[in-house]
């Protein structure tokens, strides 16, 4: 696991979904020893899990210019 | 009541006279190309296509016919009894009738044309300009974490794209400035809030919207001030203005337009929650079947060094080791009993050597062997034995001692 990354539930749907793209793609590369490939798979498998959870909560934020949230929806 | 004269006058036939009238109607250029205003009445729509109606005024009336060809170009028009338009065509005549009429090629409601005048003039300025060319086109993003609206707080507009983007991408933010889209003030409230999204947010993609209306309700999205500023946004904009039908000057200079509010809501969003969830369980199961992958490559390894380790293990080792052993021990035994034969062979030969030579065998032929009986030594001159020395003579079977008489 490589030092620079964050703390996972810092991380925006993007940065997660990147690493989860990059890790999928370095696990398909072949010849990776088996430890790092288990390793990669652990943390694929949170970051999917997370991905998907991001998702399933998400709700969408409307503001006014001045950061008030927008409340007279309709 | 006139007499009738002698030299009678002309006499026309009805055919001759409508075609008269025909031609001297349809060659005056200026009836040829006619902008007519006036009121719809009796309107008809027979299912022929062809559209009838009769336009009046306070003062007169006027038969109207559109061919079916142009009834169906002018259809996004709501023609009807009492609507008020401007009318465009030809006039003719209808001879079997006896009735001229303006064949309508174009309409719209009156009192646009001076707005439609304008609208015309001021595109053709700014497309000259370049503002509307396609290479000033930016890329809309697929997947905005922020988008900024620009519309009326309070319209149908704003709900639809709200609801589209809820649905679509909520893990989007939205930023709403909000501006009146209708009226004397909307132009400079449009300008301003498009600015201060651009200067406040950044948002990634602006949607500039507004419900549906007269021309007169969308001018405000017309006005050159608008338009340039549309144009000329930091981030890429996508307007949805009115309905389908309807072009105004800032859907010419957005980067991409929309034919309603809810439409440029879903261009806004072109990768939706369920492409996401989508992205998201594929990289799921490529995670599992590429972890598989991994587990079946290492085990066939693991297979193939364990066959290796075995070809090369102690076990093996000694078992080649005993095998070599027990093949040795084979050989030595077999070795050894050859050998020993030898020896046995040799030791006869020997013996049989040894026995020719057993001064016993001498002896039996009639040899004997006289010795000093003191000593024991073997006597081989006379000096050893003078007289009177006592010997031991040995023949083939017993021993005589005797006393030297003579000697020399």
């Amino acid at each position: 696991m490589s030092k620079s990354q964050k703390k996972m539930d810092e991380m925006s749907f993007e940065e997660a979904f990147t690493e989860l793209e990059t890790l999928v793609q370095a696990l398909e590369d072949e010849g990776r020893a088996l430890e790092d490939a288990i390793g990669l798979y652990e943390r694929g498998q949170l970051l999917a899990r997370y991905c998907a959870a991001m998702l399933e909560k998400a709700e969408l934020k409307v503001r006014m210019l001045n950061g008030e949230i927008f409340e007279n929806e309709g | 009541m006139s007499q009738p004269s002698l030299f009678q006058t002309r006499r026309w036939t009805v055919t001759e006279l409508t075609r008269h009238l025909r031609r001297l109607l349809e060659g005056d250029l200026t009836l040829q190309d006619a902008w007519v205003q006036g009121e719809i009445s009796n309107f008809s729509r027979p299912s022929s296509g062809h559209v009838y109606f009769t336009l009046k005024d306070s003062g007169a009336a006027l038969k109207c016919v559109i061919w079916k060809s142009d009834a169906l170009r002018l259809r996004g028009l709501p023609l009807q009894d009492g609507l008020s338009i401007e009318a465009h065509g030809k006039i003719g005549v209808y001879e079997p009738g006896g009735q001229y009429q303006l064949y309508v090629d174009l309409a719209r409601p009156a009192g646009e044309g001076a707005l439609y005048a304008e609208y015309l003039r001021l595109k053709s300025l700014l497309e000259a300009e370049g503002l509307f060319a396609s290479e000033r086109k930016r890329e809309i993003p697929q997947f905005p974490r922020k988008i900024g609206i620009l519309t009326s707080p309070t319209g149908a507009a704003l709900r639809d794209m709200l609801n589209t983007l809820r649905r679509r991408m909520p893990l989007a933010e939205v930023f709403l400035a909000s501006a009146a889209v209708q009226g004397e003030a909307a132009p400079n409230e449009l300008v301003a809030g498009l600015q201060k999204l651009n200067e406040l947010i950044k948002p990634d993609v602006i949607l500039v919207a507004r419900g549906g209306g007269s021309i007169e309700d969308l001018w405000a999205f017309n006005d050159e001030r608008v338009v340039r500023a549309v144009a000329n946004s930091a981030a890429p904009v996508i307007s949805g203005v009115g309905h389908e039908t309807d072009f105004t000057l800032t859907d010419f200079a957005a980067d991409l337009r929309a034919p309603t509010p809810t439409a440029a809501a879903e261009l806004a969003t072109g990768i939706s929650l369920n492409d996401l969830n989508g992205f998201v369980r594929n990289a799921f199961s490529r995670l599992g079947s590429a972890i598989l992958t991994v587990l079946d490559e290492k085990e066939r390894g693991l297979i193939e060094s364990n066959g290796r380790l075995k070809y090369v293990s102690p076990t093996r080792r000694l078992v080649s080791a005993r095998q070599r052993v027990d093949e040795a021990e084979r050989r030595l035994a077999r070795g050894l009993n050859q050998h020993l034969r030898l020896e046995q062979a040799q030791v006869k030969h020997l013996a049989q050597r040894l026995e020719s030579l057993n001064p016993l065998g001498i002896l039996r032929r009639g040899y004997a062997v006289v010795t000093v009986a003191e000593t024991g030594k073997v006597v081989l001159t006379a000096e050893q034995a003078p007289v009177g020395a006592e010997l031991c003579v040995k023949i083939a079977a017993g021993l005589l001692n005797v006393r030297v008489t003579e000697s020399g």
